[in-house]
């Protein structure tokens, strides 16, 4: 997982629905992190986990997902950057 | 459970307020932890409680109050959640983090309150913490001045018990906690209906015995040179571990320590060979206080300790388990209780030992003793850790902060000195 400017977050229902697709994305060794959801943009109607993906991998998700039977709400495309010296906390 | 905001609006929350407060968590999160690389598997459990920090939980919690449980919310490692546990009522930490809500808890607070005081008042009364408003009873303790005014304060909002905490260690006042204990005991009985028994409180011992086992594994494994997981992750599950069902924490905790101990077999560390291990000690890190470890992490050391509540305080020391009769229960658990080493007891020379001992143990190269602002104990405690780390030829750099972002800058230069000192 790089420090790139945009990823795409992928927005559950539920969060055991969010683990069960980490653990199947995992297993298919398709990089993936839990994060929490960017509330603000999907006006807080889902559970506050989601998964972290690259850009670079959402043809592959994408495809991934198609063949399985894994639940979600839909993707969001966010700009997330970590900056661990940011100092900034909650 | 799609939408968060309906059970948080049950609650009687100030939603717009909270959205603020989860609109920062993502940035958070994402800078002190999800920048960190090798991570252990295991924190995923972690993750996901954090990413989702005021919804998992509270809906697990008000789904047990629908069976009738009772939920109460404790600010301090000496109120005994076993006795709780043993009458089938649920213990949730309540301690705030953020400094999110110090503006509420100053609304009805002196300025120059500890920032944790003023963020747990101002939690409850900004009505933003799902945890604030679920708790059925707030228990609070005598530990500080601050606390004890606060829960007058709180005390006109919710159902509050005050446990009165010793100030002295002396036979006699463990003999007065274990009293003190058996009248927690009988509020306790009294508010869940459920009969306290030496069977039932047997059994509640067990569960929390088990969970501190469970967290001295994975603390254990912070001794080794090969460092396994880093301060902030460590620091996060004892955080979670105040808010957690004990029986799946112990089993969270026991399934990382399993990774731990494998990597350490496997000399899998989390930091570069020779980077200084710096062990942490004063006052507590409630959730989601991560300041201090990000910026000792990011600026070259590791942290492989905490001697605090939010750390060894919490999980050190086991209660007797062989007891057959309630006083014998009460007694027990003084005795365990009465070991952990506050700057509310006077002397506290205890502390002083707990460090010296942990700096052997962890292998540390320095401490770092920081305290919250106006807080009086830690701060004048400083004197003596300071003078006897120094006669031991230990170095230490003492600290104060809040939990405003704007000394950041300030910390980092000292604790980059600091950590520059270490490696010449």
């Amino acid at each position: 997982m790089d420090n790139s400017e945009f990823h795409y977050f992928i927005i559950f229902d539920t969060y055991e629905e969010a683990m069960a697709m980490h653990d199947d994305l995992d297993k298919s060794s398709i990089t993936n992190k839990i994060s929490p959801a960017p509330l603000d943009l999907v006006s807080g109607v889902c559970c506050g986990v989601s998964l972290m993906i690259m850009p670079s991998d959402k043809e592959v998700i994408d495809k991934y997902l198609q063949k399985t039977n894994l639940k979600y709400m839909k993707f969001v495309k966010a700009e997330r950057t970590f900056k661990p010296k940011r100092d900034r906390y909650c | 459970m799609a939408d968060r905001h309906e059970m948080w609006k049950s609650l009687g929350m100030n939603i717009e307020q909270h959205d603020v407060l989860c609109s920062v968590l993502p940035g958070a999160v994402g800078d002190v932890f999800m920048s960190q690389k090798n991570r252990p598997k295991g924190m995923e459990f972690w993750d996901m409680v954090v990413a989702d920090v005021h919804g998992i939980r509270p809906a697990e919690l008000i789904e047990e109050q629908k069976k009738g449980r009772k939920v109460f919310g404790t600010f301090c490692v000496y109120v005994p959640d076993e006795v709780i546990i043993a009458c089938n009522g649920i213990v949730t930490g309540l301690c705030g983090g953020s400094q999110f809500w110090v503006p509420d808890g100053e609304a009805v607070l002196p300025k120059n309150t500890c920032p944790l005081i003023k963020a747990s008042v101002g939690a409850r009364l900004g009505k933003t913490c799902p945890f604030f408003r679920i708790a059925d009873m707030y228990v609070g303790e005598t530990t500080c001045d601050g606390k004890k005014k606060a829960y007058e304060i709180l005390g006109e909002d919710v159902p509050m018990y005050v446990m009165d905490v010793p100030q002295m260690k002396r036979p006699e006042d463990i003999e007065r906690w274990a009293h003190e204990i058996a009248l927690f005991a009988k509020k306790v009985e009294e508010f869940t209906g459920v009969k306290l028994t030496v069977e039932n409180l047997k059994k509640a011992i067990h569960i929390i015995n088990e969970k501190r086992k469970a967290m001295q594994r994975v603390y254990d494994t912070r001794k080794n040179k090969t460092l396994p997981i880093s301060g902030r992750d460590s620091l996060l599950m004892t955080q979670i571990s105040f808010f957690d069902d004990p029986e799946r924490c112990a089993t969270m905790c026991n399934k990382l320590a399993d990774e731990l101990e494998e990597r350490v077999k496997n000399n899998v560390s989390v930091v570069d060979a020779g980077t200084k291990r710096i062990l942490v000690t004063g006052t507590p890190l409630a959730i989601p206080n991560w300041k201090l470890h990000n910026i000792i992490e990011t600026t070259g050391a590791a942290v492989v300790c905490e001697e605090m509540c939010t750390g060894t305080r919490y999980f050190e020391n086991l209660v007797d388990e062989n007891i057959n009769s309630l006083e014998e229960g009460f007694k027990a658990l003084a005795n365990r209780y009465m070991k952990t080493n506050c700057a509310c007891f006077t002397p506290n020379t205890g502390r002083i030992d707990d460090i010296k001992r942990m700096v052997k143990e962890y292998n540390v190269d320095g401490v770092i003793d920081c305290n919250l602002k106006f807080c009086c104990l830690y701060d004048t405690e400083k004197f003596s850790v300071g003078r006897a780390l120094k006669e031991a030829n230990i170095p230490v750099l003492q600290l104060e902060t809040d939990y405003t972002d704007t000394d950041a800058e300030q910390l980092r230069t000292r604790i980059g000195a600091f950590v520059e000192m270490l490696n010449k």
